[in-house]
């Protein structure tokens, strides 16, 4: 019971904290409107003639100053806040807040993690496109989970292609493809082929656009890039 | 080190928040510049790069789906794997180790992260906050130009309204002038900022 409300409190206490930074960081905006409330004081000041044009000169001073002050003392007592807010751990909070919300994280942290059974179910419907594919394309055997002996260890490629006595690897990367998906398959190929003379290449294959440097790293080692959704395009038209 | 006797550890820290799907696609020369940084910082670490199939080799029996590791390095603290994704952190970019020494592990772990996702977070930061806080340089140019204008129309004596201000306007112009400058220069800093990320991650990645 008392572990139950020690749990409630902190989780109280944990949303609490995650209110105030959210309030903190909201206030923050504020900072992206203020030369526009100054402006738009200043312009309004003019047109109704209570700070005539001449600024300073006669009686519309004093407007004319009001207003600077006003936006002078905003802006000192948010410093002041900012400080305070430093001091107390919160403007830290903030930070970790605003960039969380750059990156999008608030989102990762939400969404589900995948059972293993629908990680394996994604897997095999990927598999079973890109092996329809290269069989329409002519390769005549696509082995899935066939192990291959290299100098240094034993690989287990996602695909083995064979076309015309010779054998390509294929690896299913359903991600943004790096430069290291390409350097690893190249250094797999360079394992086995003196153990399997019949490797002739290798294929990534993965779900968004590659940038420009991995497809130029890619065409530089001579790997070949397959594109899922294209490849669901020639399959089921 | 024997293979399959214990599970390997797994790190996520930080790093799984620089993965998930960029809702820009200029965002994702970061991932690249990351992938790159992650090898330097290994090296660094005196860990020699190896094929993922090696550390897959050490920990296969572990899992029932054969983890998404494209990376893998050796030292003497240990193997470590980058991974993907795997039945046990599904949702994006993060580090196993398999190692003797847990704690020697994780202090390679915690440096190797703060080196790749420290500039990489910086980098978004500052690329998604300077165009908002600036609205897209409008501001910066605008305080520029108050500040130089300001300075010539409003303090100095040689012009007609420089000579005819009251000193308390010219006082306040003058903090204006100097707030204006400030944020100017600031914005300045941040842009500075932006390159050396940038040019660490990106450029010479």
């Amino acid at each position: 019971m008392v572990r139950m409300n020690e749990v409630i409190v902190t989780a109280r206490r944990e949303r609490a904290k995650q209110l105030m930074i959210k309030t903190i960081s909201n206030l923050a905006q504020i900072w992206k409107y203020l030369p526009v409330v100054v402006i738009s004081l200043a312009v309004a000041a003019v047109l109704l003639q209570l700070a005539p044009l001449s600024l300073g000169l006669g009686t519309g001073y004093v407007v004319f100053t009001t207003i600077v002050s006003v936006a002078t003392a905003i802006v000192i007592v948010s410093l002041v806040l900012a400080v305070f807010a430093r001091d107390r751990g919160v403007f830290k909070g903030a930070s970790a807040f605003l960039r969380s919300e750059a990156l999008g994280v608030g989102e990762a942290q939400v969404s589900a993690i995948p059972s293993v059974e629908d990680l394996k179910s994604a897997y095999h419907r990927q598999l079973e496109l890109v092996t329809q594919y290269f069989r329409n394309k002519g390769f005549a055997d696509v082995s899935i989970g066939q192990s291959l002996e290299g100098r240094n260890t034993l690989h287990e490629p996602d695909l083995i292609l064979t076309i015309g006595g010779k054998k390509y690897i294929g690896e299913i990367k359903p991600r943004l493809l790096v430069p290291s998906d390409v350097e690893n398959l190249q250094m797999l190929i360079e394992d086995i082929s003196p153990v399997n003379r019949d490797i002739a290449g290798g294929f990534l294959i993965t779900s968004t656009t590659p940038t420009s440097h991995v497809l130029g790293l890619a065409d530089m080692l001579g790997i070949e890039i397959e594109i899922l959704p294209q490849l669901q395009a020639t399959v089921y038209g | 080190m024997s293979s399959l006797a214990v599970s390997d550890a797994i790190w996520v820290g930080h790093l799984r928040w620089l993965w998930p799907p960029y809702r820009r696609a200029e965002d994702r020369d970061i991932a690249v510049g990351a992938d790159s940084m992650m090898k330097r910082s290994f090296a660094r670490e005196n860990c020699q790069q190896q094929s993922a199939d090696a550390y897959l080799a050490l920990v296969r029996g572990n899992y029932r789906r054969k983890p998404d590791i494209t990376q893998s390095f050796s030292g003497r603290q240990g193997s470590f794997g980058v991974c993907y994704s795997c039945e046990r952190e599904p949702r994006g970019l993060h580090l196993h180790s398999f190692s003797n020494d847990r704690g020697l592990a994780e202090d390679v772990l915690r440096r190797v992260e703060r080196k790749v996702t420290g500039p990489a977070l910086r980098l978004v930061l500052l690329r998604n906050r300077i165009p908002q806080l600036t609205f897209n340089h409008k501001f910066t140019v605008f305080s520029a130009a108050y500040s130089i204008i300001a300075t010539i129309v409003g303090l100095t004596s040689t012009f007609p309204l420089g000579a005819a201000l009251l000193e308390p306007v010219k006082v306040l112009l003058g903090i204006t002038i100097i707030l204006s400058f400030i944020y100017f220069i600031g914005v300045l800093c941040a842009m500075f900022a932006l390159y050396y990320y940038q040019m660490r991650l990106v450029w010479f990645a």
